[in-house]
């Protein structure tokens, strides 16, 4: 199928959306400090949250958030941009931090397995896209019944296994998992845009 | 673990952490030798980061980039700590003397152009296996779904035919919600040069989706393979269009061939 005036212009913004994050990352490969305050501008808010609501504790937080930038400092020029997108991948590393911070429990090779577990395809995005992505995201964490939404909340923010979370909810093993299931299920719905 | 890791929740369980170690176990031996799931682990794991997007966002303070900035700077004074000592400079010293430095560099630029062909030559017969197994790789993933499909209970055997004459052209849908689609065609006429045969899903509710464009063979015969559907949609129809080329989002042209569920 032909592509549409629309359609090239929807690619024309993913290019430079995601475009800018590489090149930011070029430049930090190269050593340019400003690049890495440009970045912190952009994702240390969205990192910051998560990694707050994870430790519970401000001043773990600003140290985790500097230690995230501070890996991807080192880390640049080694960065394929190729592979995907930086955002989900700072979020995921922020999170393996601040749930290691939180089970006192440091795994060195969090970060080796973080570098390559970039998506290769498919979660590009425009600003557009990513704010109508955030909505859904967040219509459907709303969306969950209680009994799914602490399921989510132990198993995301403080790291839980099922059985883990079994114990602490007195629920039993097979229940966790359906209904933990259902729940991403659900969750995964709103990245389909 | 030798099947491949069906359902994209447990990627996500799994990038969530909240496997416990016997599942986890099991999974990341499977992980190991199939490229294909690392990627949908790749893509599970990123829409684990992007969930944290729909937090209550909350500003760190100003001071946090300004020692982040610091420690950079530390890192960089670091990086750029003298290499050689005084003891290796006088191991080296002996370049000093030009024509020998001269020959030195003359050697290792053959060396090194040497050493790059082959590197090169290798790079490129790597780069063909991999291309080669990832073919394959997707070739034999593509072959397992439509197996899957066509042996699962759960698939259902729709016939298609024309509306008006039940002797022929004729078609098959094999569909399952999760699965996906398998479509056949005989004795379709060949489509004029500007109209192609497009295949409708009708959903028990809501408007037409389109499974694809295709065209026949020159024996009347045609085939969609596992378009891309949204998941999940019941369906209560299957028909066939002619249209204009390159395809249509809503159905226009005549019915060629339906089916009900």
């Amino acid at each position: 199928m032909a592509l549409q005036g629309h359609d090239l212009q929807v690619i024309s913004q993913m290019i430079d959306g995601d475009g800018e994050d590489a090149t930011l990352m070029r430049r930090i490969a190269e050593r340019d400090e400003s690049a890495l305050a440009l970045l912190y501008d952009r994702h240390a808010t969205s990192a910051y949250s998560l990694i707050r609501r994870i430790v519970q504790d401000e001043a773990a937080a600003e140290e985790i958030l500097q230690d995230v930038f501070l890996h991807i400092w080192k880390i640049a020029p080694r960065f394929d941009e190729a592979r995907g997108q930086l955002r989900g991948w700072l979020l995921v590393m922020a999170r393996n931090r601040a749930l290691s911070h939180l089970r006192k429990r440091q795994d060195a090779h969090a970060d080796e397995l973080d570098l390559d577990a970039i998506a290769v395809t498919g979660m590009q995005e425009t600003v557009a896209a990513q704010n109508e992505m955030t909505a859904k995201i967040r219509s459907a964490l709303e969306e969950l019944p209680p009994e799914l939404s602490q399921l989510f909340e132990l198993a995301y923010f403080e790291g839980m296994t099922h059985s883990e979370i079994a114990k602490r909810t007195g629920q039993p093993l097979g229940t966790v998992k359906t209904r933990l299931r259902s729940g991403l299920t659900n969750l995964r719905r709103a990245f389909q845009l | 673990m030798n099947e491949h890791l069906q359902f994209d929740e447990d990627f996500e369980l799994y990038a969530l952490g909240a496997l416990d170690a016997d599942e986890r176990s099991a999974f990341e031996a499977h992980l190991a030798s199939c490229e294909m799931c690392k990627q949908k682990l790749a893509a599970a794991q990123q829409r684990m980061g992007l969930i944290a997007t729909a937090l209550q966002q909350t500003d760190p303070p100003s001071h946090v980039k300004n020692a982040l900035l610091q420690r950079i700077r530390q890192e960089s004074r670091m990086d750029h700590t003298p290499a050689f000592t005084p003891a290796h400079q006088s191991f080296w010293s002996f370049l000093k003397l030009p024509m020998l430095a001269w020959g030195c560099v003359a050697l290792i630029a053959v060396v090194a152009l040497v050493l790059a062909n082959k590197t090169q030559d290798l790079q490129h017969r790597l780069n063909t296996l991999q291309a080669e197994m990832q073919t394959q790789q997707a070739a034999n993933a593509m072959n397992r779904r439509v197996a899957d499909l066509l042996t699962s209970p759960q698939t259902q055997h729709v016939a298609l035919k024309q509306p008006t004459d039940a002797t022929k052209p004729e078609g098959r849908v094999y569909y399952q919600q999760k699965q996906g689609l398998l479509f056949y065609a005989a004795n379709l006429p060949a489509a004029s040069a500007d109209h192609v045969y497009q295949l409708w899903l009708v959903p028990t509710e809501g408007a037409p989706i389109s499974a694809g464009t295709f065209q026949t063979n020159a024996q009347g015969e045609a085939s969609v393979i596992l378009p891309t559907l949204p998941a999940g949609v019941t369906a209560k129809a299957f028909a066939v269009t002619l249209e204009p080329a390159g395809g249509v989002p809503q159905p226009t042209g005549p019915k060629v061939l339906l089916g009900l569920v």
